[in-house]
């Protein structure tokens, strides 16, 4: 296919429709591989087994890793995508499990069951015939009638978290003869593993150390990591001791292409473009066309679904040969699709970041990346996709209007050259900790001045007293026993911090059949009543929701429209940790109570976009204790801004005779609100301007009998809050809110962000509050509150480089109806905040 | 602090509700477990435990069961896998059954109350040893394994899947080396099931015991769901009053188990001596027979069981099992006659089985055809899911389709015919 790709890759270079979007276009020459020898120490069988794969030397970074693991350290390998890092941990395990069967056993543990079936096969070609059989997968799926034998004859066993922390660590005493002898721990691609994930899973290989050690191993870990900007500190963070990096990457690859393609504007003063899902499916439709296989990662599971209808309505003499990949397909399904991939029968697939994890799905000429997918190793690895050894091949990111990816449009460097993500955890979050703790209590009673992971006794002790209280230990003889009719781990889920799962049911002639699952948390917005979902491109309408059973009753519908959920948020403080004036303000770190509600959902129609309404709901509400970082703007900058005219948060001054036209609108509109129809009762309703009285240049025009209307005071705080939502502050937290997960490695959906007008956070200044969307916390919030300079000065660059004339979405956000975007108030505001003079 | 602590954990969601919030009891309400149990300090060099320890003469009877009678192991060993077991005297036994913190699993569960029973010259022996904290589990442990140092195997109540598996982890637990991998165990839950799966509402001990042994609790019993929280409770509060009725459950437990052995080995080996036996044990063993290959005398029991009179389900099911080791055996006429009992009552599948045994056996299509049409009219009167309904029907209108096609092939006649291509059909 290189032929083909390099055709179109010449038109793309030259048509001027594609070539004028295409703002960035990076060549990296094909680079040869940097090789070493292979260690002299391997067993003859393995040493035999490399030879006969064609396997003469290793890439320098392999050869590297097999000789800090054989010193005994732990290691993370971060090196690109496809450079082979299994081979990195494969040849010290397979060697030390040959030479000392009875004494050496590993765990490998994998973000997803798909990758450990992978890594299986890869273990077994290269193993020697006496350790094949030994070589085991004990995930959810191992039939009952196997798990004993496994477990009594497992030496590399490949997992997952999960089952570690469900099934394993709680029945240890099953697993004595593999634990007792447990030298190696494989923790594959750990950057998969950051926020509240990885919290936990800090949580798990703290018990799985302290049980371990009960049985007097001390494993070695191994971790492997895409290319983030910290791995070693991540990995140190995850394992609590010192890890040797190594990150110098030995594989060769052919020409790379990477495109950085931004849709043309459409409206330039609205800062409107095309977007991004039809331009990519333009793209992916000329690669169809040139027959160069492609992969296309979509931000969401409908994105996916909604690519994959697109492209068979545009190919389908290849329609069947088309797929979409997510999480909510039954594993059966996944395993076709991989396999499609692999043999080339798939020519697209449209995936979700399900497939950016290393399944083995071989590699593509192309892939094209719908919209920054949320973190830069992500971006990197999910290009990485694309590459053979020797052949060229392109990677595509396609940009949306959003502020992040008009952002890296404008700053590239940051994909290409240095990476600002740090990955994050926090053990230490008091629910994730509790709730682990709980679990290392049952596995194994604590005992006084017992520390735990980095946690000194002092503070495990306060823990075990708190569970004491509640009933759930006893302590006997200067142990806390486990005094409870519960299995802890069944009440903990490692990938969030709100248990449970909803199945999602279709109804067919009375039968049930279960088509995906999604959790508790995101049944709420994902599948609430009459919700449309998609599924394999097929859409289904939500029947009912039942949240305490745990299932959704959906059915297969023809629908012409999509649905978005509604969603009311209420934010209070709790307790304020600190704050540090900074220019133009005060910043803040506490905690914080926000209570959501889905109030309806809006109905639009396909293609069109057309509006079809909007319905409600009655859904429970829930809460949330957390930790925010708040920047208030100071009386002294709102001053300032006053009198450029730049502020539009505060009341104004209505002129000499407001008083007067005030009493003729009300006159005129009967004393009645002429929103809800409420009259007035002894207090006078309010009078609002229609068009704002800040556009206007003088009081008489502002003032105008038909730009006023009367309102009670509850619909003219709505109506305010419209006008609000546009200032110069909405647009901060807009911004804000959109450049965070950038520089703190998070999921954007993990970040509240908000415009609080007069806030009881701040003494009734206007706040930007910006909070983590977990109980207690993940350490986001603080973590921006560290770093509020560096976002400061970004988000300046962002609304400063700009091209759009009055607030769009890919900056403060756009400006609706009747109202003035906010984007030179928030510039002001910005140029305050950053600590420079008002621009003139 | 440890209130500090707590609130906020409160505050973020922790679900702590008050009443699970539990002072310490006051010391006038701790009851020292010696002033409610008759028992004993039991030393070990790992520390002392709690033992009562009871004996019951030789002519002891538990409900139906005398205590003093000679039984035949045979069966019930091969059964649970070995075939000598007859070979040792009943006082090589011990049973066995423990009371413990949760039904969960894990190694977070332990036991606090082990109870063990066996016979001795003088009749039967019963010891329950008691945590009176959890860190005496490591004198119990010791304990236990020095009673059953003496004996070969172990019986228990679902000790497969919970009590062996369980004292396995606590002995690794406590780095001792566990005696029960070095033992038989006989374990008559799977049996209980397999005998009273359709006649009892519950195959639990308790149940059984009541409605097979005739034993019935007193008002002392309490309900083992119970237990757990009780044993909670009582660490709490010091007060091992509430303790007595877990005593006594766990000790009748013990009896019940050893009456339920030699009861269900007389089963096994002679059923038909038990006048008082129902139709539905009846069949139950000799389904144990026929797998078993003992098939006369499943043939024998299955033949008295239908003419003690069945309830439909299990007429049916009878029926059903009978004519399948009836055509096993190659007497396909004896299965005929008992699948057309079936069909006599509205049997669909009975119909199918005949369609199948006219269309391929005896090659009478005419035949076939009309217990084809039965069928349809059976499915037609029968309330179920539609996709099965829908599946159900298309299969017969294939098997009515072919059936068509012979007969028109054949013309008119009707007698038996050569080999035919089409015998790939699944029975």
């Amino acid at each position: 296919m290189p032929n083909r790709l390099q055709a179109l890759l010449h038109i793309w270079r030259t048509d001027p429709t594609i070539q004028q979007s295409i703002s960035q276009w990076v060549v990296q020459p094909a680079v040869p591989a940097s090789l070493a020898q292979i260690p002299p120490d391997l067993t003859p069988a393995l040493a035999n087994q490399l030879k006969q794969r064609g396997i003469e030397q290793l890439y320098a970074h392999q050869a590297l890793a097999y000789r800090e693991i054989t010193e005994g350290k732990h290691v993370v390998i971060s090196t690109g995508t496809a450079s082979g890092k299994s081979l990195c941990y494969q040849l010290p395990i397979l060697n030390n499990v040959e030479k000392f069967p009875d004494d050496v056993t590993a765990l490998l543990l994998f973000p997803t069951k798909a990758l450990a079936q992978d890594q299986q096969r890869a273990l077994a070609q290269l193993a020697a015939a006496v350790i094949r059989s030994k070589i085991a997968i004990y995930d959810g799926d191992t039939p009952s009638h196997q798990r004993s034998a496994i477990r009594k004859n497992a030496r590399i066993l490949l997992s997952n978290p999960d089952m570690l922390h469900m099934a394993v660590l709680p029945h240890h005493t099953l697993w004595v003869d593999f634990l007792r002898s447990l030298r190696f721990v494989v923790i594959d691609e750990i950057h998969a593993y950051r926020g509240v994930f990885g919290s936990h899973i800090a949580n798990v290989l703290r018990r799985l150390k302290r049980i371990c050690a009960f049985y007097g191993a001390h494993p070695q870990f191994i971790f492997t990591s895409a290319t983030i900007s910290n791995p070693q500190e991540f990995a140190g963070q995850m394992l609590e001791e010192n890890v040797t990096v190594i990150d110098v990457d030995g594989a060769p690859h052919g020409e790379r292409n990477f495109i950085i393609y931004n849709p043309p504007l459409v409206n330039v003063d609205l800062g409107i473009r095309r977007s991004a899902m039809s331009e990519g499916m333009r793209l992916s439709g000329d690669l169809l066309t040139y027959q160069v296989q492609t992969l296309i990662f979509a931000q969401t599971r409908r994105a996916a679904e909604v690519s994959l209808r697109y492209l068979q309505d545009n190919h389908p003499a290849i329609s069947p040969n088309l797929y979409a990949y997510r999480s909510g397909y039954l594993p059966e399904d996944r395993r076709q699709i991989e396999n499609a991939l692999k043999t080339g029968a798939a020519r697209a697939v449209a995936s979700t970041n399900a497939l950016e994890l290393g399944v083995d799905i071989g590699s593509m000429d192309a892939v094209v990346i719908l919209g920054y997918p949320g973190t830069i190793a992500a971006t990197r690895q999910q290009s990485g996709r694309a590459g053979r050894k020797l052949e060229p091949a392109v990677g595509l990111l396609v940009a949306t209007p959003n502020p992040i990816d008009q952002f890296l449009v404008n700053h590239p460097e940051y994909l290409l050259e240095r990476s600002p993500e740090r990955a994050l955890i926090n053990p230490d979050n008091p629910l994730i900790l509790l709730q682990h703790l709980r679990c290392a209590a049952f596995e194994l009673p604590f005992s006084l001045n017992e520390g735990y992971g980095k946690l000194p006794p002092e503070v495990v002790g306060q823990y075990l007293d708190a569970l004491s209280q509640m009933g759930e230990l006893h302590l006997s003889g200067g142990r806390y026993f486990w005094t409870a009719d519960q299995y802890p781990a069944q009440n903990v889920s490692l990938r969030t911090t709100t248990p449970g799962a909803v199945r999602l049911r279709t109804d067919e002639d009375g039968q049930l059949t279960t088509i995906g699952m999604v959790d508790t948390a995101s049944a709420h917005w994902m599948v609430h009543p009459h919700a449309i979902y998609l599924h394999q491109a097929r859409t289904y309408k939500v029947e009912s929701l039942d949240l305490e059973e745990g299932q959704a009753i959906l059915k297969a519908v023809d629908s012409d429209y999509f649905t978005e959920p509604l969603i009311d948020e209420q934010i209070e403080k709790v307790d304020l940790y600190r704050s540090d004036p900074v220019p133009a303000g005060l910043i803040h770190l506490g905690e914080v109570e926000v209570t959501t509600r889905v109030t309806g959902f809006r109905m639009t129609r396909w293609y069109t976009s057309e509006n079809l309404g909007a319905e409600e709901l009655t859904m429970p509400s829930t809460t949330l204790r957390t930790v925010g970082y708040w920047l208030a703007l100071s009386r002294e900058a709102i001053k300032q801004l006053e009198e450029v005219a730049l502020w539009t948060g505060s009341p104004n001054n209505y002129g000499p005779k407001w008083d007067q036209q005030r009493v003729l609108a009300r006159q005129r509109d009967g004393y009645v609100c002429q929103n809800c129809g409420k009259p007035e009762n002894g207090i006078p309703h309010h009078v609002h301007h229609k068009i704002p009285f800040r556009q206007f240049t003088s009081f008489i025009m502002a003032n105008q009998l038909d730009n006023l209307v009367t309102l009670c005071p509850n619909c003219h705080r709505q109506a305010e809050m419209l006008v609000r939502m546009r200032s110069g502050m909405s647009g901060l937290a807009y911004a804000l809110g959109h450049l965070a997960p950038l520089f703190i490695m998070c999921d954007p959906n993990d970040l509240g962000a908000h415009f609080l007008p007069e806030s009881n956070l701040a003494e009734d200044l206007p706040v930007v509050i910006l909070y983590d969307k977990v109980p207690a916390g993940i350490g986001l919030s603080e973590n921006i509150y560290r770093i509020h300079s560096e976002l400061l000065k970004a988000a300046l660059e962002l609304v400063s480089d700009c091209t759009c004339q009055d607030g769009c979405p890919s900056c403060v956000g756009v400006s609706g109806e009747n109202v003035a975007g906010g984007k030179q108030e928030a510039m002001a505001i910005l140029h305050l905040l950053n600590g420079l003079p008002l621009p003139v | 602090m440890d209130h500090s602590l707590l609130d906020r954990l409160k505050s973020l969601g922790v679900q702590v509700g008050t009443s699970q919030v539990k002072k310490p009891g006051k010391s006038s309400d701790r009851v020292p477990i010696d002033k409610v149990i008759d028992g004993t300090e039991h030393t070990t060099p790992f520390g002392s435990a709690f033992l009562a320890d009871e004996r019951f003469p030789t002519d002891y009877q538990h409900g139906l069961i005398p205590f003093n009678q000679t039984v035949d192991f045979s069966l019930l060993g091969e059964w649970a896998g070995y075939p000598t077991l007859n070979e040792k005297p009943a006082d090589q036994f011990i049973f066995l059954d423990t009371e413990t913190t949760g039904l969960a699993g894990g190694t977070g569960t332990f036991a606090f109350m082990i109870g063990l029973g066996w016979w001795q010259a003088d009749g039967f022996r019963l010891q329950q040893f008691f945590l009176r904290e959890p860190a005496e589990e490591t004198a119990v442990l010791a304990a236990l394994d020095e009673v059953l140092t003496p004996f070969q195997t172990v019986v228990t109540y679902n000790g497969k899947s919970f009590d062996i598996p369980l004292l396995n982890a606590r002995h690794i637990l406590s780095a001792f080396q566990s005696p029960f991998p070095g033992m038989k165990h006989v374990d008559l839950l799977a049996l209980s099931r397999r005998i009273w799966r359709n006649r009892l509402p519950s195959r639990s001990l308790g149940s059984i015991e009541h409605d097979i042994l005739a034993v019935s609790r007193s008002e002392e019993e309490i309900p083992g769901w119970m237990i757990p929280e009780m044993y909670f409770n009582y660490l709490k509060s010091g007060d091992s009053r509430p303790m007595a009725g877990v005593f006594y459950h766990n000790r009748i437990d013990i009896l019940s188990l050893a009456a339920l052995f030699l009861h269900q080995s007389n089963l096994l080996s002679s059923p038909m001596d038990w006048l008082s036996t129902e139709g539905l044990d009846l069949i139950a063993i000799a389904k144990l027979y026929d797998e078993t290959g003992r098939r006369d005398q499943a043939v024998q029991l299955y033949e008295h069981s239908l003419s003690l009179g069945l309830p439909r389900p299990f007429f049916i099911q009878t029926l059903y099992r009978y004519a399948d080791l009836a055509r096993k055996e190659l007497s396909f006429n004896q299965a005929v006659n008992l699948w057309q009992k079936a069909a006599d009552v509205q049997e669909l599948p009975a119909c199918v089985e005949l369609a199948k045994y006219y269309e391929h056996q005896a090659r009478e299509y005419e035949t076939a055809l009309y217990w084809t049409q039965k069928a349809f009219e059976i499915l037609d009167t029968q309330a179920q899911p539609l996709y099965l309904k829908k599946l159900m029907q298309s299969e017969l209108q294939k098997r009515q389709a072919r059936l068509q096609r012979k007969l028109n092939n054949r013309g008119s006649y009707t007698g038996p015919v050569g080999p035919e291509e089409d015998t790939h059909e699944q029975s």
